[in-house]
């Protein structure tokens, strides 16, 4: 009944790993075709790689596991999906119900487990409900704001016969369709956004998962706003956007925190405000009015009072203030014109390539040599921010970041679970080599379904986001970050069939990508980079997003521009 | 331990009775900052009625946004209080003791 209900639903794609209490059905997978059953590795990566997935595709991602270990090792991918808002089926098997409470082998408590971590769970403690309940389970992961719903299945429930009142039914599609907003909530908005002289765009990964990117794109271009974006917004303008200054927060742009700093009124689309966005909260868009769109009510007011909030389909929403700015256009061209100059002076410049290579300006390299639609998966480091500050996305579906969660080892789950949703599409995992050993298992995965996901291991030989907190904020005193006993990951790829190759000059990295593009099958490129590189800018714990410490050696800048450079 | 110097929250509401629906409720209550001083459930009508009583020095309307998202919950009211955890009594809830 699983499998029917999956097809139903038309997933064709599931990441997997059986056990003694999920056998039932992988029993039954022995005779379905309907269904491709991907075998990862690890049960964590079975769990990123249905993000990886959904996030890609934009449909519901599924994963499956047994009982106890399996479940508790899905967790972290699923504490993922969740803070991301990405929807996921996850199917755990659990001990049978009568064992359940006794403690018995492979028993937890999932459903306790995973409150903190899921939109929603199920405990099926009667086959006829299973049906119904999968059917609630893909409606709500998708509707609304999205995310992960667990289904625990106790074994004796996957083996009982269902009676035949209780089959399947066709699926008819409810109505997820959230209420329209208010006009009057619209009207507000507007009346503010018109007595705006500073107004500012700032958009987040709300958009691309209300599959709203066209209408945000228009909205964006009538309205002539400048914008910024969250890390999970990245690619929601696209590429060549004049009126665009880049990522906002913790490794922002100077030009977007400048502007955002500046602003008299901050219009967030599809975001939630998050610490690494807005740095210390009373010296974020100190002088702005704010108003808030979202599907979800309980972000309004979460951590910054909204002069006026928009509840409700993102689509729905930028469509009409789409065209009611298209008939009475701002007139907001001084303010434009401003974040323009701030854009051109402002925002990330790539130092050129020389002897050593440097994380920048290999991403950069890699963004301009990367074909049309590339997907870019990453892991959680430096390597991470610089993807988001010097790779140019054509659409946030193509920017795959672990934001909320900030889970190393998401990228090359995540890119196997891209590759199955695109596999004709190019897809890179660009990994520190911290992140890397985290998940690097899947080497396995990628080389027994012959997936071409290219993957870039930015080697500095040591945790590098962590050595540089260390060095500007503990007096250098580095602790518990030398990763310099690495193995040889040319060797460590090849040993799993994996073509594999490693650069360590500047020289090199033009002719290295397009080799690593060119190539047919999976294939790694080991890249030694600068161990003292560091992100730039940066802000200090508890300090305003104005306080950035830029690149210049170090030193605190308040980034006071004086009306001769501005 | 009672916040016995934060406001007093009292928060009724509908749930459908479903496995885990009173750990989802106590766990939004902690996680969001609030610490339960009383509690009580009870079915009524097909529903599961709970009402309970909280101390935290957050915004009891970010509280009560972050339960009425929990599935299967059909309603949150929300009474707020000036009184402290230290002087406030539900007749008739369930007294819940501070652990030792």
């Amino acid at each position: 009944m699983v499998l029917q209900s999956l097809a139903q639903h038309g997933v064709d794609t599931v990441f997997g790993y059986p056990g003694g209490c999920i056998m039932p059905l992988y029993d039954a997978l022995v005779d379905d075709d309907r269904v491709c059953h991907v075998l990862c590795r690890h049960e964590q990566a079975c769990a990123l790689a249905a993000d990886g997935y959904a996030r890609a595709s934009g449909r519901v991602g599924v994963c499956i596991a047994t009982s106890g270990p399996g479940a508790t090792n899905l967790i972290t991918g699923v504490a993922n999906a969740h803070r991301d808002s990405v929807p996921l089926v996850v199917i755990t098997g659990q001990t049978p119900a009568a064992l359940m409470g006794t403690d018995a082998f492979q028993e937890v408590d999932v459903l306790g487990m995973t409150l903190d971590i899921v939109k929603h769970s199920y405990l099926v403690t009667d086959a006829n409900t299973l049906a119904s309940t999968l059917d609630d389970a893909f409606e709500l992961a998708a509707s609304g704001r999205p995310g992960p719903v667990w289904i625990d299945i106790p074994k004796d429930v996957q083996l009982a016969e269902v009676g035949a009142g209780h089959a399947l039914p066709s699926i008819t599609k409810r109505s997820a369709e959230p209420a329209a907003a208010p006009p009057a909530q619209i009207d507000k908005a507007l009346t503010l956004l018109r007595a705006a002289e500073k107004p500012l765009l700032y958009s987040g990964g709300g958009v691309s998962r209300a599959n709203a990117e066209a209408e945000f794109r228009a909205f964006a271009a009538t309205a002539g706003l400048p914008h910024v974006n969250t890390l999970n917004g990245i690619g929601n303008p696209g590429r060549d956007c004049a009126d665009h200054l880049g990522m906002l927060g913790l490794h922002g742009s100077q030009a977007a925190n400048r502007a955002v700093h500046d602003c008299d009124l901050l219009l967030v689309v599809g975001a939630r405000l998050d610490d690494r966005a807005t740095g210390r909260l009373d010296g974020f868009a100190p002088g702005a009015r704010l108003v808030h769109i979202d599907i979800d009510t309980a972000e309004f007011n979460k951590l910054r009072r909204s002069d006026a909030v928009v509840r409700g389909d993102l689509n729905t929403i930028l469509a009409g203030l789409t065209q009611a700015l298209d008939a009475q256009p701002l007139a907001i061209d001084a303010w434009r014109g401003q974040c323009r100059q701030w854009r051109a002076r402002h925002g990330f410049t790539a130092p050129l390539p020389g002897d050593a290579i440097s994380g920048p300006a290999f991403v950069r390299a890699l963004s301009d040599r990367a074909p049309v639609g590339t997907t870019v998966a990453c892991d959680v480091g430096q390597h991470q921010m610089w993807v988001a500050q010097y790779f140019d996305f054509e659409a946030p579906r193509c920017h795959l970041s672990s934001g909320g969660l900030g889970t190393m080892g998401y990228g090359l789950p995540a890119a196997i679970g891209a590759q199955f949703a695109h596999p004709q599409r190019p897809v890179v995992n660009v990994a520190g080599d911290g992140s890397f050993q985290m998940n690097l298992q899947e080497l396995a995965t990628l080389g027994r379904y012959r997936l071409p996901v290219r993957i870039v291991v930015l080697d500095n030989a040591c945790l590098g986001m962590v050595r540089q907190q260390q060095e500007l904020f503990y007096a250098n005193r580095e602790s518990q970050i030398d990763l310099d006993d690495n193995p040889d990951f040319v060797a460590l790829a090849r040993a799993f069939g994996i073509a594999a190759e490693s650069i360590g000059h500047g020289r090199d990295m033009a002719s290295a990508i397009d080799r690593l593009f060119a190539h047919d099958g999976p294939c790694l490129l080991h890249v030694a980079v600068t161990r003292a590189d560091n992100v730039w800018p940066t802000v200090r714990a508890g300090s305003a997003n104005i306080d950035m410490i830029d690149a210049v050696a170090g030193h605190e800048n308040t980034m006071s521009i004086s009306p001769a450079q501005a | 331990m009672p916040m016995n110097d934060s406001p007093l929250h009292t928060i009724n509401c509908r749930m459908q009775p479903e496995p885990a629906a009173l750990e989802r409720v106590l766990q939004v209550v902690r996680k969001r900052g609030f610490a339960i001083e009383r509690f009580g459930a009870e079915h009524e009508a097909g529903q599961l009625r709970i009402r309970l009583s909280c101390s935290g020095r957050r915004c009891p309307h970010m509280l009560r946004a972050q339960l009425n998202k929990l599935c299967g919950m059909e309603s949150v009211c929300l009474t707020p209080s000036v009184a402290t955890a230290s002087n406030e009594r539900l007749p008739g809830a369930l007294q819940v003791q501070p652990a030792v």
